[in-house]
């Protein structure tokens, strides 16, 4: 028993030194990189690290009323510290409470002049300078953003701030991110629905063919995959646009009066990323197609099934788990996707991943891009999840 | 399994009641290739009621000839006849036709009731009645208990039986087995062997059964038909493809088998005399077999007779022992005889007399009845 244990934890131990290269490299290379990046949407310490003193002193406010003189003269010590620090939080205040810009660029022209003023004086001028910093509204706003960790950046991705501490959802022409989700998820399901309305068959023919055909056949399908997607992405808008061959094709047959807007739009986006995503799709499917084997389509026409009628009953249930997992890498691929929709969609098809490029790379606020990538992860993840517990088991029943 | 009983062969087969053809297949003609014949002018009648396998070597035709009756093989020529009525060009969903898979072939994405009601359900009928003929066939395959379970939770032999009773379940005219048993270990095979047979005889049911394992054949079959590159060598009841095989494959394929070439010098009647390199051997023969052709004399192993008998047999093989296997109820010898030949002996360990060590020589009888003139040709395409 103990010489039993003894060698199953060797062989444990072996085993776990052979994974440790991979597990190390994911931890570093993958798992590191990626955690950090979605920390940066609950982190404050872009503002710690721009006003440190500030941001110590208002640790130990009790938030009635305003703050003592100390902490005035602290916020101008570290506004003189560096031109740069007000220009960051001004620009992190502002994205939470419109004008705040101002307020700070008129506290740090004032603290230039504070510089060896009392902390009384330094409140008072202060204030002086904007009304702003007499209101206990600015500062609590400054503590709250101050604090270990915030949530105001992942409640900002999806629409909801706060207002007079109350957490409020905005409607309408206010709300921005959550129609952006919505469409995400929109174009998404549109691609997945095509590709499988389109994919099926053609799957279906590769898997029927004989093994000659079928080659031919995947080498179509796979030929896109060959090309960058960059070029291919390319070679659709010579198609489409409006003096390109499809459309030239339906005025010649008298089927369109003028160009029809094929690019640049929503069309345009769904029809690119169907042609990119097909193969996913197909792949997974014939292989479970061909899985299936010869003798349950035999069985069936034996137990007197009719050709659809033994599709319908029993073939296509046994296809079900490859569509699924097919059409769940369509949908998966869909959502993060950035190029298409950037390449041949119109302002209204840009989806998510454009936005978390957009605030990554121009506007500079990590926060909320990674507030917002956190919400697609998790998104995803919950997706999963509930796929592996409402399909899982019927799939497991087929396979 | 034969013993020493010598008898003529049989007119008639194994059953002698009247028998009604349901299927027959005349100068049916199968290739896929349309160069090699899988199936040669096929003659075969299937009698109503019977329990007919078709056996042979992969590739000798015996598969295919099952597809084109279920359905999933068009002849290129001939016809097939069921009923009456050709079914050639009949599509396999209209053939009413049960058919067991050599995988069994039960829809894992079902239930055993679901897979057993599938055939009624595509039949039209209705749900009380369907679900009172899955119980009831449940109960004829004794596995009342297994209706809501998944295919897959069942054992071999279980598959098995779900399977056999999907087949009956619509009462098809005729029910087809593809090696059924081939997948499950030997115990559960020669089980379910019996079981299969007992079926077949309740329920009165034709089946055409498909297998290359010839004592599966031999032990369930009312007829066997032994196939051999794409035609039927020999159809008749078990004991008499044993006991006289038409043909030296027949004799190779069905048992362990004895074959001497020889030069025919004498006959009378059915009894030839046959010289094997120096040996005479007396032999019975259905076909006369004309002075100077060359021949084969089959005899088994287990028809060698030790002592001398009285009165006395005419076949004496003069042997040394080469080699002794012994197996427990018997034992097995390889003897040469004074040409070179090598010939296997089978004796019981019970009546074995000396030891047999190799080296010793000693000498074995074999009654003519037990030695079988065959010719050199087999039917080939």
């Amino acid at each position: 028993m103990t010489f039993l244990t003894r060698t199953m934890r060797t062989r444990w131990a072996a085993s776990l030194l052979l994974i440790a290269p991979l597990f190390a490299f994911l931890l570093v290379f993958y798992f590191y990189p990626i955690a950090s990046f979605l920390l940066r949407s609950a982190s404050t310490s872009e503002i710690t690290n721009t006003i440190p003193a500030t941001s110590i002193a208002l640790g130990q406010w009790d938030g009635e009323g305003l703050p003592d003189e100390p902490v005035y003269a602290a916020l101008v010590s570290d506004l003189n510290a560096s031109a740069q620090a007000a220009a960051i939080l001004g620009r992190r205040l502002n994205a939470l409470e419109p004008g705040m810009r101002t307020v700070v660029r008129k506290a740090t022209a004032a603290a230039r002049e504070l510089t060896l003023a009392t902390p009384a004086e330094a409140k008072a001028k202060l204030i002086e300078a904007d009304e702003k910093w007499g209101a206990p509204a600015t500062w609590k706003l400054l503590r709250h953003e101050t604090r270990v960790a915030t949530s105001t950046f992942l409640l900002a991705a999806v629409d909801v701030q706060r207002k007079a501490d109350k957490l409020e959802l905005k409607t309408g022409n206010d709300a921005l991110f959550l129609p952006i989700f919505l469409r995400t998820l929109a174009i998404s399901f549109t691609v997945t629905l095509i590709c499988i309305i389109i994919g099926y068959p053609v799957a279906w023919v590769i898997a029927m063919a004989t093994p000659r055909t079928a080659s031919w056949l995947m080498l179509l399908v796979l030929v896109p995959f060959w090309l960058s997607i960059l070029a291919r992405t390319a070679a659709w808008i010579i198609v489409l646009q409006g003096n390109g061959p499809v459309n030239s094709l339906l005025m010649w047959a008298g089927l369109a009066d003028a160009p029809l807007q094929l690019v640049f739009n929503r069309f345009g986006v769904i029809l690119v990323m169907v042609h990119v995503m097909l193969p996913f799709l197909v792949l997974p499917l014939c292989n479970s197609i061909r899985a299936i084997p010869k003798s349950y389509f035999q069985a069936a026409a034996n137990l007197g099934a009719p050709p659809v009628r033994a599709f319908m009953h029993v073939i296509f249930p046994l296809t079900v788990p490859g569509m699924w997992a097919g059409g769940f890498i369509v949908f998966i691929l869909s959502i993060g996707y950035y190029i298409t929709p950037a390449l041949v969609g119109g302002p209204n098809d840009q989806m998510i991943s454009s936005f978390i490029a957009f605030y990554t790379n121009q506007s500079i606020n990590w926060s909320l891009s990674s507030a917002l990538s956190a919400w697609l992860l998790g998104g995803m993840l919950a997706l999963v999840m509930l796929s592996q517990r409402v399909i899982g088991p019927m799939i497991r029943r087929v396979t | 399994m034969t013993g020493l009983a010598q008898r003529l062969p049989d007119d008639a087969g194994a059953h002698a009641p009247a028998k009604k053809v349901l299927c027959s297949f005349s100068k049916v003609n199968k290739s896929y290739d349309g160069k090699t014949r899988v199936v040669a002018d096929l003659d075969l009648d299937i009698f109503q009621g019977e329990f007919l396998t078709l056996l042979g070597p992969s590739g000798s035709g015996k598969t295919t000839t099952l597809m084109m009756l279920a359905g999933f093989e068009q002849p290129n020529e001939g016809s097939i006849e069921l009923d009456g009525t050709s079914i050639v060009g009949v599509p396999a969903y209209l053939r009413n036709i049960g058919m067991v898979f050599q995988n069994y072939a039960l829809f894992p994405h079902m239930t055993v009731a679901q897979n057993l009601a599938f055939p009624l359900r595509m039949r039209g009928v209705g749900k009380v009645e369907r679900e009172q003929r899955v119980k009831n066939i449940l109960d004829v395959v004794r596995l009342p208990e297994v209706a809501d379970r998944r295919p897959t939770q069942l054992s071999g032999g279980q598959q098995q039986r779900i399977a056999l009773a999907r087949a009956l379940i619509f009462e098809p005219r005729l029910v087809l087995m593809d090696e059924p048993l081939g997948a499950l270990d030997k115990q559960l095979r020669e089980h379910m062997q019996i079981e299969i047979r007992q079926l077949h005889e309740r329920l009165g049911i034709t089946v055409v059964y498909v297998t290359h394992d010839q004592s599966e054949a031999l032990t369930m079959s009312d007829r066997v038909a032994v196939f051999a590159h794409g035609k039927i060598q020999q159809i008749a009841a078990p004991n008499d493809i044993y006991e006289r095989p038409a043909n030296a494959f027949v004799a190779d394929f069905i048992g362990d088998n004895n074959q001497l070439r020889g030069i025919v010098k004498g006959h009378e009647g059915h009894e030839h005399e046959v010289d094997c390199g120096g040996v005479t051997v007396r032999a019975v023969s259905e076909h006369q077999h004309q002075i100077g052709t060359e021949v084969l004399v089959a005899f088994r192993p287990e028809n060698a007779v030790l002592d001398h008998p009285i009165p006395p047999l005419p076949n004496k093989f003069d042997v040394q022992v080469s080699e002794k296997i012994y197996l427990g109820d018997h034992l097995r010898l390889r003897c040469r005889l004074a040409n070179g030949d090598v010939i296997t002996v089978k004796i019981s360990n019970k009546a074995q007399r000396g030891d047999f060590a190799p080296g010793s020589a000693t000498s074995f009888y074999w009654s003519g009845l037990d030695c079988h003139v065959l010719s050199t040709e087999i039917a080939k395409l």
